[in-house]
């Protein structure tokens, strides 16, 4: 991999053992992937939940921060394991330390939004921009949605934040983001959860090829489309889709398989022998008989009534506060259920200036800020019965042992109340 | 073909994290999320796994490619303060979880071995793999 006069100065010390430490580890990188020279990122976001950072990760990201490491381009942050706001409430010494880490990542410069879904705070990368985003479940966003660039990120965020460049690999490449698989969406695809389905089928569906999604309207809510990249990501490694009409690459079916004025020229991995015309004859349908074989597929209550509720996998936007809201009206959460709705710093602070928040509280809804059940310290028994709208939620828990089921936003709320 | 003359010689990859390690190959051939490595004990823990219920303490974990989730970088950086993680890594394709955890925890790696040669790694051969050079030694 080339690197430039500046780039090798940064590998060599010259700023610091910490951006050295971030050029090594994109260089690393770049060398596996083959890149042949990095790129400058707009903007990164990085994880810093604990539960995965641990104390070690922890004072590392405190050494950093005290070797003088400041981002230089603009950075969000993920979920913490802590509702910042209700850290005195967790009787878990790990809760300092998520503190710790959230204080490390503010002085090295980071805004400390703490959400798996940024998109919902105003933080949207710009068509055609190359970007470092860590949460899997963003990646199909910034590419599919939005048409900005990035990789599925982990470590590497925080090195392309403090280095402000990326190993030209994988999703910043034209070629490599091309569609590969063709699918006809029938389904009648009515709210949220049924965009959750359909991302988890498609994920399951495609295997290693990029799936291009047609027959769905352009007009698709935001919302919609942040529970299919979640659903989609939790069931496949791909950091990109498309759907014709919305995706900014896929104006047409063939813009989408590489034959249109946007595609570049043919580099990497995807050989020219994939042939537009043979990839759209084998066009698969997705009907709503797919999507109910996948809501039956992951239900593990088997009618059994649910104890606990969980909206807000990636967190809610106002949007969908103000749809639960709604639901509530005159409606309480039963004394013996919990219903759980997951939302950031910013969402809430506008729910709050609007009264929605309070209705939602009196309610008895237990509005988090900054985390979620699943990356929270205080975790729900395993004997709870959980429903919730998102198929990454309950993905998820049901791997840590609970019994989960899919369910509409509407039903969530009718079986908490 | 790799034939058992070559398995006398060494493999050639392509070495990504510095380092040599002299140590018993823990090997798969399934994809491994080292996320599900018990950052406390060393033990992975993924149900229908070949080395579910493992300890890879010590050992050289030999692997096709990588899976699951990013915080597994973090993973392997806890294990190695502890020194209860793999005290190198082969595997084929990599991926950017493993190779950041590789660089943050200073655990010798290489890639890019190509399945054939990886398949004639076996569980239990003592290996010398030089994360500088790309070479993987039967010893």
């Amino acid at each position: 991999m080339n690197l430039t006069d500046a780039q090798q100065a940064m590998l060599d010390g010259g700023q610091g053992a910490a951006v050295r430490q971030a050029m090594q580890i994109l260089r690393a990188v770049g060398l596996a992937k083959q890149a042949p020279y990095c790129i400058p990122v707009r903007s990164a976001h990085v994880g810093l939940s604990v539960t995965s950072l641990r104390d070690v990760g922890v004072r590392w990201l405190e050494s950093l921060a005290d070797d003088g490491a400041r981002v230089c381009v603009p950075t969000t942050t993920n979920v913490l394991s802590i509702d910042r706001e209700a850290v005195g409430a967790s009787p878990r010494g790990d809760a300092e330390l998520q503190q710790r880490a959230l204080h490390a990542l503010a002085r090295m410069g980071a805004a400390t939004t703490c959400s798996c879904n940024p998109f919902s705070q105003g933080y949207l990368p710009a068509r055609g921009e190359s970007v470092a985003w860590s949460e899997s479940a963003t990646a199909p966003f910034v590419n599919g949605v939005l048409g900005a660039r990035t990789n599925r990120e982990g470590a590497t965020a925080l090195a392309s934040a403090l280095t402000g460049i990326t190993p030209c690999y994988g999703m910043h490449q034209t070629a490599e983001r091309r569609g590969t698989a063709v699918f006809r969406v029938t389904a009648a695809l009515a709210g949220l959860d049924g965009f959750h389905l359909l991302g988890a089928v498609v994920a399951r569906r495609c295997a290693d090829r990029i799936p291009v999604l047609v027959g769905l309207p352009s007009s698709i809510a935001q919302d919609d489309l942040y529970g299919f990249c979640a659903a989609f990501a939790t069931y496949s490694s791909l950091s990109m889709f498309h759907m014709v009409g919305v995706t900014p690459e896929a104006p047409t079916l063939r813009a989408a398989l590489g034959g249109g004025a946007d595609a570049g020229r043919p580099r990497g991995r995807i050989e020219t022998t994939q042939d537009p015309q043979r990839i759209q004859a084998d066009t698969m349908d997705i009907g709503d008989r797919d999507l109910e074989a996948q809501r039956k597929a992951i239900d593990g209550l088997g009618g059994l009534p649910a104890d606990v509720a969980v909206v807000g996998c990636p967190h809610v936007s106002l949007a969908q506060l103000r749809e639960i809201a709604l639901l509530m009206h005159g409606r309480a959460v039963s004394r013996d259920k919990t219903f759980f709705v997951h939302t950031n710093v910013v969402v809430r602070a506008e729910a709050a200036r609007l009264g929605l928040l309070e209705k939602l509280v009196q309610a008895g809804v237990k509005v988090t800020c900054d985390t979620c059940v699943y990356t929270s310290l205080d975790t729900l028994s395993r004997h709870s019965r959980l429903l919730t709208n998102s198929s990454k939620m309950a993905f998820l828990m049901s791997s840590r042992g609970l019994s989960t089921a899919l369910a509409s936003t509407a039903d969530c709320v009718r079986a908490m109340t | 073909m790799i034939t058992r003359a070559t398995k006398r010689a060494a493999l050639r990859g392509t070495g990504l994290v510095a380092g040599v390690a002299r140590g018993i190959a823990r090997t798969c051939r399934d994809a491994v999320s080292v996320a599900r490595i018990d950052p406390e004990t060393g033990v992975l823990h993924e149900p229908g796994h070949a080395l579910d219920g493992c300890c890879l303490a010590g050992g050289i974990l030999v692997f096709p490619a990588g899976k699951g989730s990013s915080g597994g970088s973090y993973i392997l950086m806890s294990l190695a303060a502890k020194k209860i993680g793999p005290i190198a890594i082969v595997m084929d394709v990599a991926d950017a979880v493993v190779v950041a955890g590789a660089v943050l925890a200073g655990i010798p790696l290489v890639t890019g071995l190509g399945a054939e040669a990886l398949g004639c790694i076996n569980e239990g051969d003592r290996l010398l793999v030089d994360g500088g050079t790309g070479l993987v030694r039967f010893l």
